[in-house]
């Protein structure tokens, strides 16, 4: 460029014509290409923006709405949810790319299917929702796992999900709780205790401060005790609903193989007879078991309920105690957090674990790496990977681990990961939201109160969202479905309604009062809005039964011990069922409260019939097993 | 002393003024595309208002939100715009009719100017109602001033 | 008809197309854009190597940015709850939105690296001296205000960048003793970077700073006119003193050119290269690192080591002592001539200072990792 050095120049150099003139044309050009993109660019339209939600989505650029395929677009139209809301991805963006991937500057890319379940929770934000399974079953269980008493509620005694350890040292041995600590699962397959990873000094310490515990007084089991008459208690109140025996039963409560070697007898003995005593928080119900039946069930496991094997697993792990390691001992059982599942008199749990709100808030890119393997694609995935296997993210290597790991299930793993990811708060407007634990039941009180106390009906039952799931129909508005008379016999003589299922009620050993009034109290308030069907005029009970064969009600149902086991049996139903209900079942299925009988309506004459006929199935139930009468 | 070549007229210098006109074509046309763009972070045109319970029979409810008048008549209900045709203030309900605080147009009971500088009558608008029972107006719908949105 | 528009035209542009010398020197005079220009300039002047043309290029960047800044704010909203979703409405909705912010974006980039070359050209050419200190204390002062223009834009996206960039800037403001706390508040118009803080960037952005750096930058024109023009050397100036060439058209074809160039340059960068974005900000997540732009890492390098001394008294102590410069400097010998031995200790010292903040800049750059700790491959 010094092409014009030396004399004073008088004249422009060519060489600035040429620089000047291609310049210009660059300068057309490039500003030309700019034009040409822009040309080329599709106008944006379909920019929908609610501002309640935080988002301006714009993805009708390129999708069009009214194809969205699915029943779930019909209640959540785009209109008034958007795109994000449900799917994620960048709303703003009009480009595929940006729409749908991780881009620098908007990390977050199109939910994979579990994070949009966890979009169903952002507003569900309680409760079940029957589109979103893995978020259903991940509330439920981060219940039963006990998750509360080290993140977020530890000083909550409902969110105890252990026995209290109190009198721990009356009830087994040294040699148990130190197989339990090291390795829970050969003793229960479907143990609930995650696994804390413990060095044998930890458990010994543990094991000596444990041992440190009193426990309440306990009673010494009487003399005659018959194991073949605690056998038929335990069959007869059927235990097996909620305890596994001889490898079956259900799983609610822990199971009673090998109670016999691992309990102490007195313990046993006392726990049965007054479980409330013993145990204040315990799930079982108190069903009056006599002194004596209470020694048959003793004599029962202490001779039956025993490893087939001389010796219990957990002999191995005989060895003397340690006492000098008790205060290390406490000291463990406050920083791991103890405290939090089990009661112990005079400690006071604290939380030890992230707040999983907190926890649910961080992006998928800011999660810990583990120290193998794959890094997590989301957060559901993490949490899943982190609830079962602590270990894969612990860098510290310290010992004993703050966080165990849970025996769960892949499903039921992720489960827990969309259920904890789905806590943190949106900041969504008000009028998205749907909390159905908003108004839970409220257990009663007074002498009702006592009776559900006693019974611990809640364990089984669900009333108003809350309670368990054993039974598996809520018993909201069985007051409007039942007769009084019928409840009362039920609550005290238990029959079973449902072949098909394994869970029976228990005998809880109710008395003739106690179960008019718990049925009395059911029949006035556990209601629900009668669907309105104009009463059946009186109809043709012969005409009935032939139209009950062809209807193939039998397909489902059983009458005098023919028949399907899908339905409840139906002998019987006409002392059972009230009539309007029972009416609007027959007339309009589809507007009965739990939608029974799907949409297999009756005409009306028909349905008269048909009523006539089942009302007079009043024959005394059938018993499993038992022969038809006739 | 020689005279500066001040007068280029070279195909090369002609070449540059042509392109350096050509971007003030180009740049001029940008401008004009980017003053335009398809932005809009306005209400929607389609509101929702009360529900059909929330107007009194034969009275004449004025929705702020929505700046329309709602009618329910023996026929039907009808929204009517109260937006002033003639420079768009919010006309107020007189005695009879509707009048501009702005420029004194004035309209009857049915929106038809009776006076003033406003060129046209008010505006009717669509109606319709959801399945919740809330009315929905559409600002960017007029409609036939005989429409009536039936309650049955 | 023709004859009235051609008086209109007349009465606004007097000359016409100048004919010769004569009216060509007339035509700069006369004309409020040109007679920034003296009509005569020395042919040593007009070399490349007497300028390497940073200046003109600087005040070419500025007027791109002041156009692309127009533009910009009529889309720009400057409030937390917007400002985020301007840019992405810049983006992907808004024509031309992303090449105007691009512009905007790489623009300012430059402008900050050449106005910090322009500068230490001119120190080595000591033009700082004698009769030019005025200019060079408007020119230190042009550096300050486009520090401050970009530091003030950078908040303005309101991402992670911006966001983590102003509060670790804002933090190294509070560190200064006794008023340190207060003028945080000051800048930030609250205790932390929030909505305040944007609408006070915004407004010192787009209003106070460039009606600021657009009137000192008339006053360092005129003077560089007022001063005799640019400095050269002894040797040249007796050359020249024989012989002067008129700036119409020697001086304004060359200006024309280059500011053609780096227009056609800044727009093919921005065509190509698309400005950084991140994350909309989070006050409740720190990227690791926070880094300040590039130009206050050197500054942010100095601060890791101690807030004040590193970030508030060296930063200050080098634009006061450049200030300050030409009032001690009161030499003659080698004005005009790049490298001259005569300065040896001058241009060595300040060549040691300006690479010094050089090298601190590089290793907060590319050299600081996660945590501030050093790592030796870049990110």
């Amino acid at each position: 460029m010094s092409g014009d050095s030396g004399d004073a120049p008088t004249t422009v150099p060519r060489w600035l014509d040429w620089a000047f003139g291609l310049s210009a044309v660059a300068l057309a050009l490039l500003v030309g290409i700019a034009l040409q993109r822009e040309v080329s660019r599709p106008v944006v339209s379909g920019q929908r923006v609610l501002p309640s939600l935080g988002a301006v989505d714009r993805c009708e650029h390129c999708h069009a709405a009214d194809r969205h395929p699915g029943t779930l677009a019909a209640t959540h139209p785009p209109e008034r949810f958007g795109c994000t809301t449900c799917h994620g991805g960048q709303g703003w963006a009009v480009t595929a790319d940006a729409a749908h991937r991780a881009q620098p500057d908007w990390e977050r890319p199109l939910f994979t299917p579990a994070e949009r379940e966890v979009a169903c929770g952002r507003c569900h934000v309680s409760g079940a929702l029957a589109g979103a399974p893995a978020l259903t079953r991940g509330r439920a269980l981060l219940g039963t796992l006990g998750c509360a008493a080290c993140h977020d509620a530890p000083d909550d005694p409902d969110r105890r999900t252990g026995p209290p350890l109190d009198g721990l040292r009356d009830q087994v041995t040294p040699a148990w709780v130190r197989h339990w600590l090291m390795d829970p699962a050969s003793l229960d397959a479907r143990h609930r205790m995650p696994a804390f990873r413990l060095s044998t000094e930890s458990v010994e310490a543990l094991v000596a401060y444990l041992w440190t515990r009193p426990g309440p007084a306990l009673r010494a089991v009487p003399e005659g005790g018959d194991a073949d008459r605690g056998r038929t208690a335990v069959s007869s109140r059927r235990c097996a609903t909620c305890h596994a025996i001889e490898g079956r039963g259900g799983d609610t409560a822990v199971s009673l193989d090998h109670s016999g070697a691992k309990l102490a007898p007195a313990w046993l003995f006392s726990f049965l007879t007054a479980p409330h005593v013993i145990r204040p928080r315990t799930a079982m119900p108190d069903i009056r078991l006599t002194d004596a039946e209470a020694a048959d069930v003793v004599a029962y496991a202490t001779e039956q309920l025993v490893p087939d094997t001389a010796l219990p697993p957990w002999t191995r792990f005989d060895g003397p105690m340690q006492p000098e390691r008790a205060p290390e001992g406490a000291r463990l059982f406050a920083e791991l957090g103890c405290a939090g599942c089990h009661t112990v008199a005079g400690v006071t749990p604290v939380p030890t674990g992230v707040r999983l709100a907190d926890l649910s808030r961080r992006r998928t890119s800011d999660l810990p790496r583990p120290t193998t393997g794959e890094p997590a694609a989301d957060l559901p995935s993490y949490v899943a990977r982190k609830v079962v296997a602590p270990a894969d993210f612990d860098t510290t290597g310290a010992e004993p681990a703050r966080m165990p790991g849970f025996a769960l299930s892949p499903e039921d793993a992720q489960a827990v990961g969309v259920a904890v990811s789905a806590l943190a708060p949106a900041a969504f407007g008000a009028e998205y939201i749907r909390d159905a634990a908003k108004a839970p039941f409220a257990p009663p009180v007074g002498e009702i109160g006592g009776l559900f106390e006693r019974f611990r009906c809640l364990v089984c039952h669900r009333i108003g969202g809350r309670g368990g799931d054993v039974s598996r129909v809520p018993l909201d508005g069985a007051g409007t479905r039942m007769q009084r008379a019928w409840l009362a016999g039920f609550l005290k003589s238990p029959t079973t309604l449902r072949m098909s299922q394994a869970e029976r009620m228990p005998v809880l050993g109710l008395t003739d009062p106690e179960a008019e009034a718990l049925a009395a109290w059911i029949s006035l308030t556990l209601t629900s809005d009668a669907p309105a069907v104009d009463p059946l005029p009186a109809g043709d009970a012969a005409k009935g039964r032939a139209l009950y064969t062809a209807r193939r009600c039998g397909e489902c149902h059983t009458v005098s011990g023919e028949g399907g086991m899908q339905g409840p049996v139906l002998d019987g139903v006409g002392d059972r069922l009230r009539g309007e209900y029972l009416a609007a079942l027959l007339v309009d299925p589809a507007r009965v409260i739990e939608r029974r009988h799907g949409d297999r309506a009756l005409p009306s004459g028909e349905a008269a019939d048909v009523a006539a006929y089942l009302a007079g199935l009043r024959a005394a139930p059938a018993l499993p097993g038992s022969a038809p009468p006739q | 002393m020689s005279t500066p070549d001040l007068e280029r007229r070279s195909t090369l210098f002609r070449l540059g003024v042509g392109s350096l006109a050509l971007v003030l074509g180009e740049a001029a046309w940008a401008t004009a595309r980017f003053a335009r763009a398809p932005l809009s972070y306005g209400p929607p045109l389609e509101r929702r208002l009360g529900r059909l319970s929330d107007y009194p029979p034969g009275a004449l409810t004025y929705e702020d939100g929505a700046r329309v008048f709602v009618r329910r008549g023996p026929d039907g209900v009808q929204a009517i715009s109260a937006v002033c045709t003639h420079l768009g203030c919010t006309v107020r309900r007189a005695a009879q009719g509707f009048v501009c605080p702005c420029h004194g147009s004035r309209y009857d009971d049915a929106g038809r100017v009776v006076g003033g500088p406003a060129p046209s009558d008010l505006a009717h608008l669509s109606l319709k109602l959801d399945a919740a029972g809330h009315l929905h107006v559409d600002l960017g719908q007029p409609v036939d001033p005989g429409t009536r949105l039936s309650e049955g | 008809m023709r004859a009235l528009l051609r008086r209109v035209f007349d009465s606004f542009w007097r000359l016409g197309w100048p004919k010769d010398e004569r009216a060509a020197l007339k035509a700069v005079l006369a004309s409020l854009f040109l007679h920034i220009h003296p009509p005569k300039v020395r042919p040593a002047s007009l070399k490349f190597t007497a300028t390497l043309t940073l200046g003109l290029v600087s005040a070419v960047l500025l007027g791109a940015l002041t156009l692309t800044g127009l533009y910009l704010m009529f889309y720009y909203s400057p409030h937390p709850t917007a400002a985020y979703r301007s840019m992405k409405d810049l983006a992907f909705v808004v024509p031309f939105g992303t090449v105007t912010r691009n512009l905007h974006r790489w623009g300012a980039h430059a402008m900050v690296f050449l106005v910090t070359l322009h500068m230490l050209r001119v120190y080595l050419a000591g033009g700082h001296r004698a009769p030019r200190e005025a200019n060079w204390v408007a020119g230190v002062g042009l550096w300050v205000l486009t520090l401050a223009l970009s530091f003030t834009g950078y908040l303005l996206p309101w991402d992670q960048l911006a966001f983590w960039a102003v509060t670790v800037g804002a933090n190294m403001v509070a560190s200064i003793p006794f008023a340190g706390a207060h003028l945080r508040e000051l800048l930030l118009g609250d205790t932390a970077v929030g909505e305040f803080a944007l609408l006070r960037f915004y407004v010192l952005h787009c209003v106070v700073l460039p009606v600021a750096i657009l009137g000192l930058l008339g006053f360092h024109l005129f003077r560089v006119r007022k001063d005799g023009g640019l400095v050269v050397s002894e040797q040249a100036q007796a050359k020249s003193r024989e012989r002067l060439i008129p700036a119409w058209p020697h001086l304004l074809y060359r200006e024309a050119v280059v500011t053609l160039l780096t227009v056609v340059v800044l727009m093919a960068a921005s065509l190509w290269l698309d400005a950084p974005l991140e994350p909309e900000a989070d006050p409740g997540r720190t990227p690791d690192p926070a880094k300040a732009p590039w130009y206050f890492l050197g500054v942010q390098e100095l601060a890791h080591y101690s807030a004040f001394w590193g970030g508030v008294f060296i930063p200050a102590a080098v634009v006061l002592g450049f200030a300050a410069l030409p009032y001690f400097d009161r030499d003659t010998a080698g004005t005009g001539v790049y490298f001259a031995p005569e300065r040896r200790r001058a241009w060595a010292l300040f060549l040691g200072v300006m690479l010094f903040l050089g090298v601190e800049t590089l290793i907060g750059t590319f050299l600081r990792g996660p945590g501030w700790a050093l790592q030796w491959s870049p990110p």
